[in-house]
């Protein structure tokens, strides 16, 4: 055992095991598209949407319980309106922030997934979980955060005082 | 962030913290609830940007956050913005990938992203 197994190992002993709490949202591609709508979906929507993803298995292949997913594309669709008036309205003070152009592509990028969304193409879901308690072990306490190091034996630890590392 | 900028971002999703996706302030108010978020609790907030939802859920339910993301002007902003809120000491950002996160295992006790695996 090296040294920072062991000082990792006796710390371990000392606190209460990590809750393993996992919370996110994430847009997702609306499932049962024809291929055709799924291409459109894709074309309009955030990068990665194109990832073909059901996050509810992925989280319970990865291991997490208490899976709960809820669809607040409602509140998508009323966002993302509201982010393209509110931009149009302010468009002389916003477009002159950014090279030429590029607020103008933007709002175009915006309008196409706006009209995804209105199509029911695209989706907004709320996801949280935990971590299997049976699989939790005793960890460190929440006043410190630990870094790996290339090594990964290695490590700084920032008790009382959070990092900011840049 | 400018003054236009917050205005719209407050008109959007309810506040300004630097968001610019489609999680409002609602949707993180539930997930905080969910994460059971509370003084003494640790939060990983991945996808930080300039302090979105992280700041936030630190101001408002006490709890600690650190902040993951890569534009380091981004992070730059959350540490402003963090020491304009008196959030300094329980509130830290570290430049990291969304797949690389240089923390030991089971080292906080919840996780947060908004808008990030899209």
């Amino acid at each position: 055992m090296t040294a920072g197994q062991a000082r990792r190992a006796a710390s371990a002993q000392a606190a209460p095991p990590s809750r393993g709490a996992h919370g996110f949202t994430t847009i997702t591609v609306t499932p049962g598209l024809s291929p055709a709508a799924r291409r459109r979906a894709r074309r309009s929507g955030p990068r990665a949407v194109t990832a073909r993803a059901d996050h509810g298995r992925l989280l319970d292949t990865a291991g997490f319980v208490d899976i709960e997913e809820f669809d607040v594309t409602s509140a998508f669709l009323a966002t993302a309106r509201t982010w393209i008036e509110q931009y149009e309205d302010h468009t002389g003070e916003l477009a002159a922030l950014e090279p030429a152009g590029a607020f103008e592509a933007r709002q175009r990028e915006r309008r196409v997934q706006l009209a995804a969304i209105e199509d029911d193409l695209l989706r907004h879901g709320l996801f949280s979980a935990r971590v299997d308690p049976s699989l939790r072990r005793p960890t460190r306490r929440s006043s410190t955060v630990s870094l790996l190091s290339g090594d990964g034996d290695r490590e700084a630890s920032y008790g009382g005082r959070l990092p900011s590392c840049m | 962030m400018s003054e236009v900028a917050a205005t719209i971002e407050q008109r959007v999703i309810g506040a300004a913290w630097g968001a610019n996706g489609y999680t409002t302030v609602q949707e993180v108010d539930e997930l905080s609830r969910r994460l059971e978020l509370r003084p003494g609790q640790l939060l990983l907030d991945v996808g930080t940007g300039r302090g979105w939802p992280g700041l936030y859920l630190a101001a408002r339910t006490g709890c600690a956050v650190v902040g993951t993301d890569m534009p380091l002007d981004a992070l730059r902003s959350s540490s402003a913005r963090a020491s304009r809120e008196g959030l300094t000491g329980r509130a830290g950002v570290v430049a990291a990938s969304g797949g690389e996160q240089p923390f030991l295992a089971e080292s906080f006790d919840a996780i947060i992203h908004t808008d990030v695996l899209c």
